[in-house]
């Protein structure tokens, strides 16, 4: 069996929190064991609702968060618990790279597309500033872009835009695990599906294997072959998306998919839940 | 003929931006008959919200306005202080997507609900209270007498959203105006918010205009759904048959971009991005992401007309019914 790119087993996140009412501290378990693995190549999505836990997943993976207990492997390899440094961070950003929801806070507004692609270039190789220069060119070409759009500021490109040049920057590392943390979720309904065509080409054109995180599920089933569905910090169920979505065994997954909207769809009150 | 409750002929909105006129809706015309639910729906800055604004006469100063609105047969837009205060009070009710910014933190739930109550003087405090108390229970809330003590903080999204709709009804509205009230909310909150919104409303004989950016959402629980684009209504028609018999291709393209679910198949985009109300080309507004587009398309703006029963605003609807794609248009660069 080939090793999965990316495998997480029993991973825990617990956050110390202000108590409501009173004083001190009181522990919150923010991901409670959540195991799953990500094949070479592949995509798994991992959906749930605020407070699932789905985003602190992520950025445990990606190595904005500690975590409390449990392992990460990349490609086989167990990552530290110890903050890395130097050159194990620039190692590790060559394997996992992040998209986040906002493309209006994502990119810094000082910087041109060039320098912000490029700046990631010189990080990670050794590259005259033609070839450089050359890769821009190739990126913004991946994801859609105009090579005029090298040259301008992210002001002045529209939310799609601000997006695909998130993407390409993110891809300019050549990591072999894209986190895509709610990518699509800001952007317009007629813009969202370019931005979905696109991340399926680019799963065509390269070896590249994605993390989807998301709450939709109609954007989920589009671009992932399995998907984990979180509640409350913990997993209740794994499979294959077409499987998950057609037939789901858990009951919270069977309430999250009676609640999308969809032509001939009605809303219902359920049994009074307070949240 | 019954009077409707809404009725907005020509409107047309400039706001100032920098020293300038912008173009915000461009001769919007819509009605709302008694506790019709018309969905309004329409991408970011296409004008939905402006069209509710404006209804409220809560634009900002120095907007322009030309047109008319028409509340029961008046004009909302020529209402004199003491009018529109009635009309904003009794006669119109607005829920928003944000009720965290439209609710006062320092104050309790309990203030919240019982200070329009209170306002006329003709209730008492134990009243009004008793009031809100069923207000709350028939949005779903037990508990209602906790929950009066408690501070907007405390209370979940969904839950303070629902507080939000039991302020709405409390002065018995004829009008409901619901801007995204679900679009900050879990999917799930989001049904059961929707559910009791639709069953008060119905119960109630409530008139709504419910904007959203969700046109399965807008169907379900709309009789009529209008389309927007670059601040112009370019289609009115049934909700049952928004899915089957749309006519417009931005209503189309709209509708097969998302994701179908059920189905894995590549979604067929529209190409380009939307654009402002104040970047609208003299012609159609939608002809530079129109495959369709013709000459005639771009000098001349297509008006609002029947066809097949729905209103569209497209030269070539009769033509192109039952024929739209975008499946062969350029993706964009």
């Amino acid at each position: 069996m080939t090793t999965p790119i990316l495998e997480v087993r029993d991973l825990r996140k617990v956050f110390d929190v202000r108590r409501e009412q009173g004083r001190g501290k009181e522990e919150l378990v923010a991901v409670d064991d959540a195991s799953f693995t990500l094949p070479l190549n592949g995509s798994l999505a991992v959906v749930g609702e605020s407070g699932s836990g789905k985003t602190t997943v992520a950025r445990m993976i990606a190595g904005l968060e500690q975590r409390t207990s449990g392992s990460i492997l990349v490609n086989g390899v167990e990552r530290g618990l110890a903050r890395p440094r130097g050159a194990e961070r620039l190692r590790r950003g060559k394997e996992v790279q992040m998209v986040f929801q906002d493309p209006y806070s994502s990119l810094d507004p000082r910087q041109t597309i060039r320098s912000c692609i490029a700046e990631v270039l010189s990080l990670h190789f050794e590259l005259s500033s033609k070839d450089r220069d050359e890769r821009v060119a190739g990126l913004l070409g991946d994801v859609g872009l105009a090579q005029r759009h090298a040259s301008v500021h992210p002001r002045s490109l529209s939310g799609g835009q601000r997006q695909r040049v998130a993407i390409a920057r993110a891809l300019a590392a050549e990591p072999r695990v894209l986190i895509l943390d709610e990518a699509v979720s800001a952007l317009d309904v007629s813009v969202q599906a370019q931005i979905l065509n696109l991340l399926g080409d680019l799963r065509q054109t390269r070896e590249i294997s994605y993390l989807f995180i998301s709450h939709d599920l109609a954007v989920v089933q589009q671009v992932s072959d399995e998907v984990v569905v979180m509640h409350r910090g913990r997993i209740v169920e794994v499979g294959s998306t077409d499987d998950v979505l057609r037939a789901p065994a858990d009951e919270y997954t069977r309430r999250l998919i009676a609640a999308v909207p969809r032509p001939g769809w009605r809303p219902q009150r359920h049994a009074r839940t307070v949240d | 003929m019954t009077t409707p409750v809404l009725a907005i002929e020509h409107l047309h909105v400039e706001l100032p931006v920098r020293a300038e006129m912008r173009t915000v809706l461009h001769d919007v015309s819509l009605t709302i008959g008694p506790s019709e639910a018309l969905g309004l729906v329409g991408e970011s800055g296409s004008g939905k919200s402006m069209t509710a604004r404006s209804i409220m006469r809560l634009l900002s100063p120095g907007a322009s306005t030309t047109g008319t609105i028409l509340f029961e047969g008046v004009d909302v837009l020529t209402m004199h202080h003491d009018a529109l205060l009635a009309f904003r009070r009794k006669g119109v009710a607005m829920i928003y997507q944000d009720p965290r910014a439209h609710i006062n933190p320092v104050r309790t739930i309990g203030d919240f609900l019982t200070e329009g109550i209170l306002l006329d003087g003709s209730v008492s405090t134990a009243e009004a209270q008793a009031k809100v108390i069923s207000l709350l229970d028939e949005v779903g809330i037990p508990d209602a007498k906790r929950r009066l003590r408690q501070y907007p903080h405390q209370l979940s999204g969904g839950l303070l959203q629902r507080v939000m709709i039991a302020a709405a009804l409390s002065e018995e509205p004829r009008l409901l105006l619901a801007d995204e009230p679900t679009t900050a909310l879990d999917v799930t909150t989001q049904e059961e918010v929707m559910a009791i919104l639709d069953q008060l409303r119905v119960e109630r004989s409530l008139a709504m205009l419910f904007i959203t950016h969700d046109l399965d959402l807008a169907a379900a629980v709309s009789d009529r759904v209008a389309a927007m684009y670059a601040g112009v209504i370019i289609e009115v028609g049934d909700a049952a048959s928004l899915h089957t018999d749309s006519l417009h291709p931005y209503t189309v393209g709209l509708l097969d971009s998302r994701p179908e679910f059920g189905a894995r198949v590549r979604a067929r985009p529209i190409p380009g991005r939307p654009i402002l109300a104040s970047e609208a080309p003299p012609g159609c507004v939608f002809a530079e992401r129109c495959p369709y587009v013709t000459e005639r398309c771009r000098s001349e703006r297509p008006i609002l007309r029947e066809v097949d029963g729905r209103l569209v605003a497209c030269h070539r609807a009769e033509e192109l019914r039952g024929t739209i794609s975008f499946a062969g248009a350029q993706e964009p660069r």
